[in-house]
This record gives C-alpha cells, structure tokens and sequence, in this order.
C-alpha cells in the first residue's frame, strides 16, 4: 500500500478509536456547561482545545462528534453503496428495458445535487440521525450504480460468463456470484469518495440545524463557531480541520486499496 | 548486396533472447526464419530493425550493403530505417496510423526519403499502392485504416515499406493474422515483389509450411539460436535437425501422417528452454539426445548445402 | 448419446440499421462418435454457429435439436439435463476461466451445478486434471499462472467433467504453439476414442481440421456450401469456393506457384451485411455463369456422402479429379 494509504489508514485508526472511546475519554453529555466560556485552545490542560462562548468543553465535543461523522458517514455510505451495486447489477446484467428504466431513474437522482436532495428529505422528514443517513444514502447511490453496471456490462460478454452458462449457472448466481465480484474493484475506490462526501453531508446538514440537536457534531460546531469566527476562530477551525483530515484519510486509503485490488493481469512470456 | 548478422542481444533483467545468430540474406532471396514463441525470431527482426525496447540491446555485427549498422547513433538508424530496411508487421491495423489515410502515410515516406512532394508523392504513392495489388488505388488512398480490410491494410503497410525503395524487406508473420485466401494474396505479392525489386528479404513466421513454400533457404530457430539453415527443399525433404523434423511433422497441413487407425499426430513434448543454457537447448524433449547433448552445445556445421546444429545431424530422419 | 442437429438455422443481427446474416440458412448434424470439421474464413459465421449450437444464442429462425427434441425451451431456458450432455471449448481458453477462481473452483462449478459433486470435489477434480495429463496439483492455482497449453487442457477437462455426449471445440488449437498443437489435438482424439463422443472441431486452419475430421463442412458467408468426407472433399473439392481454399494454403516445397491460378479470387470478401441475391460465392467465383446471378444455390447430394451448394458441380465421371485443374473450364453438367 502506497504511503498515502498508510498515512490515512493511521488518521483514521486514531479518529475510530476517539470515537469508539469518547465515553471513557470525556463522560458525560459533551453540550455541558462545564467552564468558563471561551478559553483559547492549548493552553489549559484541563481543556486541550479550550472551550466555546458558551462554556462547553470542545475536546469533549470533539470526541463525540467523531462518533456522529463517523456513524452518519460510513453507514450512509454503506448504504448508497449497497443500493448502487444493486441497482447497478441488475441494469447491467439484464439489460433491455429494465436497464433502461433503471438508468432513467438514476439520471433522475443524479441531477439533482447530493446536498439539495438530502436536504430536502431531512427537511421533509425531520432531522434525526436515521434520517439523516437515509436522505445521504438515497442522494449518493447513483455514482456507484453507474461504475457497477458499466464494469457489469463488459464482464458479461466474457467468455468465462459463457462458461458458467454451459455450467448450467442461472442467470441469477451468473450475476451475482460470477460477474459482481469482479465488477467490484472500481467501487472500492468509489468508496473513499462516498464516505467522505457522506461526512461532508452530514457536516453541511448540521451545519445548517437539520441534523440531530441532542448529538454533537462537527458540523454543528463550526456552525456553532461561526458566532465567534473572529474573536475565537479556532472553535472553527479545529472542527474543520477534523472534517478535512477525516475525509482526506478515507480518500487516501480507498484509493489505495483500490489500486491494490485491481485485478492481476497475465504477463505473457 | 547483402545483409549478414550476428547478433547476440539481451533485454532487460538480462533475458537472453538470442544466442549468437548467424544469417545472410542476397537480393532477390527470401530467406525464412522459423520458430515458436520463445525461439528469439521476434528480437532478432526488431534488433535488425533497430527497434529493439528500452533496456534491450544487441551486440554483434550487422552489416547492410557492406556497412555495419548496428552501431549506428539512432538518427543515422532512422534512416538506414526507411532507405535500407523495410518492415512488415504482423498485425496490419497496429503499424498504420489510425487518424491518418493511407495514402498520406506512404507520402510521408515519399517525402522523408526520397524527397518527393504533393502530386509527384500521391502520383508515387498510387504507383506503389497498384503494385501492392490495390485496385482503385487513388480513390483507396483516401481511406483510413479502420475503414479496410485486413489485406488492404497489409498491401497498405507494405506499400509504405516499400516507398523508400529499401534493400531489404524484413516481415515479421505477415499473414498470420489474415484469412487462408487473403494470406494466399499476400504471400503472392510479397514473392512478386522480392523477385521485381531485387529485394532481400526476411520472413519471420512460425508456419514452415508458409516457409516452405515461398523461401528460398530456410533458418530454424530454437532457444536464441539456429539449430538448421538450408535450403528449403533440403531442409523440408531431409532436415537435419530433430526440432526442424518435429516442427515439418506438425506443420506441413495436407500431408495427412496421422496413424491411420487412432489418427494421432506425432507429438513433440516439453517446452522450450531459455537461451543461454549449458549443452544444447533442445536437449530436453529431443529423441535422439546422448550424453554429449547436455554438456556439449553443438556448433553449426556444414550439412549438405547448409548447417545443423547437432551431434546427431541428419539422423532424425530414417 | 443423442445427435445435435441443426436444422434451417438463421442468426441475424442489426446493427445501424442494417442487417447481418450471419447464419442464413445452415443444416448441420453431429452424432456421437463422429467428428465433424467446420472451416471458413472470418465473417463466415462459424463462431455464431458454435454459440447457437450449444445454446448460448438462439436462432431467428429454424431449430436446434438434441436428440429429436429442441434444445431450448419455449421460455429460452435450457433444460439442465440437456445442457450437461452438449458442452463447448472456447476458442480463448484463458478468457473463459474467472481470473478470480483458482482452476478447481471452476472446474467444480459444473459438478456442482448438476450434482455430481461428490464430497469437496478435490479427488473428482484431480481425476479429471489426470485425464487430460495435468498434475493434480494444477487445481490449486489461479489461470495467469498456467500457460496456454495448460489452460487450453483445462478448458477441455471442465467440457468434459459433465461427460457430454456432444462438444464443440471452437479454435481449441489457434492459440498454440504448433509444437503444442499435435498434444492437445491428440488428446482429443483420445478423449474421443475412449468415450465415443461426438466432436464438431471448427477452425480456419484447414491443415488442423484435415487432420482430424471424419467429414467436413466448409463455410461461407453465413452458409455451408460443401459438405462431405473429408480426405474425398480436400482431393477432389466440388465447390470453388474449396477448391480456393484448398489452393491457398502453403503445401510445401514448390508447389506453390503452381496453385497460383486456383488461388486467384477476385475482390475482397463481401460481409453478412451484403450477401448478393443468387450465389453468394458469385462474385468471386472463377467459374460463375449466368444462373448463378438470379439463383441461390442449395446445399444438395452432388454423390453419397458429397453435398455442394453450386449450380456447377456435378458427380465424378471417371478417375478422381486433380487439385490443380483449369479454373476456367466449367465442369460440364452430367
């Protein structure tokens, strides 16, 4: 793996593990009043990156906030991900009108931009974390079903395809156990892409109020910093940079791991 | 005017791909070298050619016309390129410039070696396409590759060879991708032209039955070495070598030695050896090999008109 | 063990609005026991008709038999007890292995399917690797790592776990090495001695199918238009079409610039998109009369066991004819 992928790789590692051991690291709810308001980052050791205007401990918030990006954007991917390959097999595979119509519904979600989308959806149905996850899945799938059923397309003319045909394989295991796993490896890159533009969203959605208010999040701190941009800008900055890193790192290792997976050619003597 | 060479080469991570090759060609001959994947026939055309790949080289002496060029810096090669050697590829479509028509490729030949311009190049160029057997050549001369066949493109490609008026035509399986009577047409004119143009000319291909029928003398290659090399009519009827009688065996077509009641076909097993080894390389899988084979490579020796690399030349065949 | 036949077989495709026939009307049948060599240039339809033959494509028009009974169901499904008894040879054997299965997994796919597994397969598998002179231990890995000829027994190994009546081997030697050829080649022979399967070998390389065939078919544009024993048909061709086959390959020392008239076809060859009305071959034909512009010939018995699709060949009067004769001379109407 390149040195991008292990440089992510590590980033994310420690963001897990924050995220994983927030209760243990800063009990109690992180929207607490617990000091004085606005005390500067790295100055007081009690509070390593100080507190906001309103007294609320931000390595705290931080800590679990990384829970929230973290949940929010793997399972949102997950899901555009899973929906994707689905929709993308199945197009590609039996082509005819079913691929037709699938596409045209695919378009359709394109067009629309990923943020509006979900931004209508959680504004249509309220703004808790499952929704939220729901409104990115749906917003975010059509990239991944697009590659799915383009890879779909070329490995069904195969002729290994024909072979698990003459094999008496049904259509159904030729799509999916045959054809799918190799339709594979342009997705995992994919994945990199998705889960940082879900953390995004999710950001961006916080940001603006639509996210859960009883959870912190990134997002709502740097709209919670916003306030207080110019007298205390790191109470923007350090949750963007978190955002940014996060997302650089999930790019970085999926990246990677997709050059890794490409599938191995054969050198001919 | 003549091309001999001797040439030992070595590619990248030191893969000896030929071991010492030994040819002459004379004008208006066409001499044949035959083997199978591995033989080393390829590399030796393109460091003829001088388009051996980065990090491949080619030691030896090559001498076109009386003048060694293997030594030559690369521009001179371009020119001993176009002006001394022509080349015919095996695949028709890849040594043609897709986003270009035909006609203006061989008039950029025209231009680059003989410096010929607008209509004197097209009026040439049509010339040569005729010659190479296309019909309507100055309406042809506006088409793209993609828009011909596999034998236009060939008669194409091979008018391009020709239009800087080349000593020597080295064609590296010319027709191996084409159909049975395209390749037929083919073969036709290259004979044509070697015998109208005094051409010397090397047919690299990997069917002795092709070879046998259009060459004069015939080379066998085997692990980066010549194992036989005669005339055609000796080397088919009574070759000397047991690789040259393997190969005859498996690749004359229509006559039929098959066992009449099982229909098998003499078999030859084992795979090709890797140039450069102790003894010689054929050992392995040959029917006649004695102790002397593997730890002695046998030298080419004189064998009725030609040479055989072999302890037990001339014993292959009862 | 059943026949295969084709009867009326027609494929078309579209393509831009224009239509490719590239089966027009082709009867064939393989029994068991038999092999059958098929030979035509590119663009003759021979790979369309493997496809069709086995399954994998259905004809416009005319059936596809096995046994009596079509092949494919009117839902186009095959029935698995019918698709295990026709099995096919791909032309590229290392294309038709999934890159991502080691050699076993894909020949245990089959087993599998049909039921036939017994246990986790590997003795079946390694048996079935002996049988085509693989080491067992071949099973293990993955297809890049095996070479052509390995691959191309492989390949005949997997066709054969279902222990068909019928296999179609579609240019199983092309790819080879020549010095592999005769291995592989024989060891369909054997393979088919042992067993009594029947074998439709299709090739361009008429030295191959010469070799091997009991009878042949010769192919072109979308039609067979010679049929029949196959050292009678390469000795004595009554198609002209044959006979400029037979003419253009390379026979040995010296003979080639005698069979130059016999090669000498006009033009290049026409595509299934254009098939001129009346003979196909007509346009190149060095013996074409008037009839054969208005009239399609079809494929008729010309003498037992000789079938030709030309309005000109007629039954041998005396001696058997020589390969080298005047092309300009039609052979007279018996």
């Amino acid at each position: 793996m390149r040195l991008g992928g292990w440089i992510g790789a590590t980033w994310l590692l420690v963001v897990t593990l924050v995220a994983i051991a927030a209760p243990l690291l800063a009990p109690g709810d992180p929207l607490n009043l617990v000091a004085r308001p606005l005390i500067a980052p790295f100055i007081n050791p009690g509070f390593p990156f100080g507190t906001d205007q309103l007294g609320r401990d931000v390595t705290a918030m931080l800590m679990h906030g990384a829970r929230v990006s973290l949940v929010v954007g793997l399972a949102a991917a997950a899901g555009a991900i899973g929906i994707g390959i689905l929709v993308g097999t199945l197009a590609g595979f039996l082509g005819g009108r079913l691929d037709t119509t699938l596409m045209r519904i695919t378009e359709a979600f394109q067009t629309v931009p990923t943020f509006i989308l979900a931004l209508a959806m959680v504004s249509a149905l309220g703004a808790s974390t499952g929704n939220v996850i729901l409104a990115i899945a749906i917003s975010s799938w059509p990239a991944t079903a697009r590659l799915v059923r383009a890879e779909v397309l070329s490995l069904r003319q195969r002729d290994y395809v024909d072979a698990a045909r003459m094999a008496g394989l049904r259509p159904f295991d030729i799509a999916f156990r045959e054809i799918l796993p190799g339709a594979l490896h342009p997705v995992v890159a994919l994945v990199g892409v998705t889960v940082g533009g879900a953390i995004l969203v999710e950001s961006a959605l916080a940001f603006l109020g639509l996210s859960d208010p009883n959870l912190v999040s990134w997002g709502g701190m740097i709209a919670n910093g916003r306030a207080v941009i110019r007298t205390a800008p790191s109470l923007v900055a350090i949750p963007g940079i978190a955002v940014a890193l996060t997302v650089l790192s999930v790019s970085l290792v999926g990246d990677a791991l997709g050059t890794r997976l490409a599938p191995r050619s054969r050198a001919y003597a | 005017m003549r091309v001999r060479f001797r040439s030992h080469e070595r590619a990248a991570s030191d893969v000896l791909a030929v071991d010492g090759i030994d040819l002459t060609v004379a004008p208006g001959h066409i001499l044949a070298l035959i083997g199978e994947s591995g033989s080393g026939k390829s590399a030796t055309l393109l460091a003829l050619a001088g388009l051996l790949p980065q990090g491949a080289s080619a030691e030896g002496v090559v001498r076109l016309l009386g003048r060694s060029i293997l030594d030559l810096p690369e521009h001179e090669r371009a020119l001993v390129r176009g002006r001394g050697i022509g080349m015919v590829f095996q695949d028709p479509g890849g040594s043609l410039n897709p986003v270009v028509s035909i006609g203006s490729q061989v008039d950029e030949v025209l231009t680059v070696h003989r410096g010929l311009r607008g209509r004197a190049a097209r009026a040439e160029t049509e010339a040569l396409l005729t010659r190479c057997g296309m019909a309507d050549a100055a309406h042809r001369a506006e088409a793209y590759p993609h828009q011909l066949s596999g034998g236009l493109k060939q008669r194409a490609a091979i008018a391009a060879a020709l239009a800087a008026r080349p000593a020597v035509l080295l064609a590296d399986e010319p027709t191996t991708a084409l159909d049975a009577t395209v390749q037929a047409q083919i073969l036709d004119l290259l004979v044509g032209l070697v015998d109208t143009e005094r051409l010397a000319m090397l047919l690299v291909t990997h069917d002795m039955a092709v070879a046998a029928s259009v060459a004069d003398r015939i080379a066998v290659a085997y692990a980066g070495r010549i194992v036989e090399e005669g005339p055609s009519e000796q080397l088919i009827v009574r070759p000397g070598h047991p690789y040259s009688l393997a190969l005859r065996e498996a690749s004359l077509p229509f006559e039929v030695t098959h066992d009449p009641l099982t229909r098998r076909l003499p078999e030859l097993r084992g795979r090709m050896a890797a140039a450069g080894g102790t003894g010689c390389a054929f050992a392995p899988r040959c029917p006649l090999v004695i102790d002397r084979c593997r730890t002695e490579s046998p030298a080419l020796l004189p064998f009725g008109d030609g040479r055989v690399a072999c302890w037990r030349a001339g014993e292959a065949v009862a | 063990m059943s026949t295969l036949s084709l009867v009326g077989v027609h494929r078309r495709f579209h393509a831009g609005g224009r239509v490719a026939r590239a089966l027009d009307g082709v009867d064939l049948s393989i029994a068991p026991g038999e092999i059958v060599g098929l030979v035509g240039e590119s663009g003759c339809g021979k790979t369309t008709l493997t496809r069709v033959a086995v399954a994998l494509d259905r004809p416009d028009e005319g059936m596809v038999l096995f046994g009596g009974r079509p092949m494919v169901n009117q839902d186009g499904s095959v029935d698995l007890a019918v698709r295990r008894r026709i099995q096919l040879v791909f032309q590229d054997s290392y294309a038709s292995f999934n890159p991502r299965r080691t050699i076993g997994q894909s020949l245990a796919m089959p087993l599998r399917r049909h039921g036939l597994q017994v246990g986790d397969g590997r003795a079946q598998i390694a048996d079935l690797l002996e049988q085509v002179g693989l080491e067992p231990g071949l099973a293990g890995r993955h297809p890049h790592m095996l070479s052509g000829g390995q691959l191309q027994r492989a390949s005949i190994a997997r066709a054969l776990a279902l222990q068909p009546d019928i296999l179609v081997c579609d240019e199983p030697v092309a790819s080879l090495d020549v010095s592999v050829r005769a291995q592989t080649l024989n060891l369909l022979l054997d393979l088919w001695r042992d067993r009594g399967i029947g074998i439709l070998f299709v090739s361009h390389d008429l030295g191959v199918v010469r070799r091997v065939a009991q009878r042949v078919a010769v192919m072109y544009l979308g039609r067979i238009v010679e049929m029949g024993d196959n050292e009678a048909t390469w000795a004595a061709p009554r198609h002209p079409y044959t006979r400029s086959l037979a003419a253009s390959v390379p026979t040995g020392v010296g003979r080639w610039r005698i069979d130059e008239e016999h090669r000498r076809l006009t033009g290049e060859p026409p595509s299934t998109f254009d098939i001129p009305p009346g003979c196909r071959f007509e346009p190149r034909c060095p013996i074409a009369i008037d009839r054969c512009r208005t009239e399609d010939p079809r494929l008729r018995p010309i003498e037992p066991g000789v079938h030709a699709a030309c309005h000109l060949a007629a039954p041998l009067v005396a001696a058997r004819e020589p390969v080298v004769s005047t092309a300009s001379d039609p052979v007279e109407e018996a």
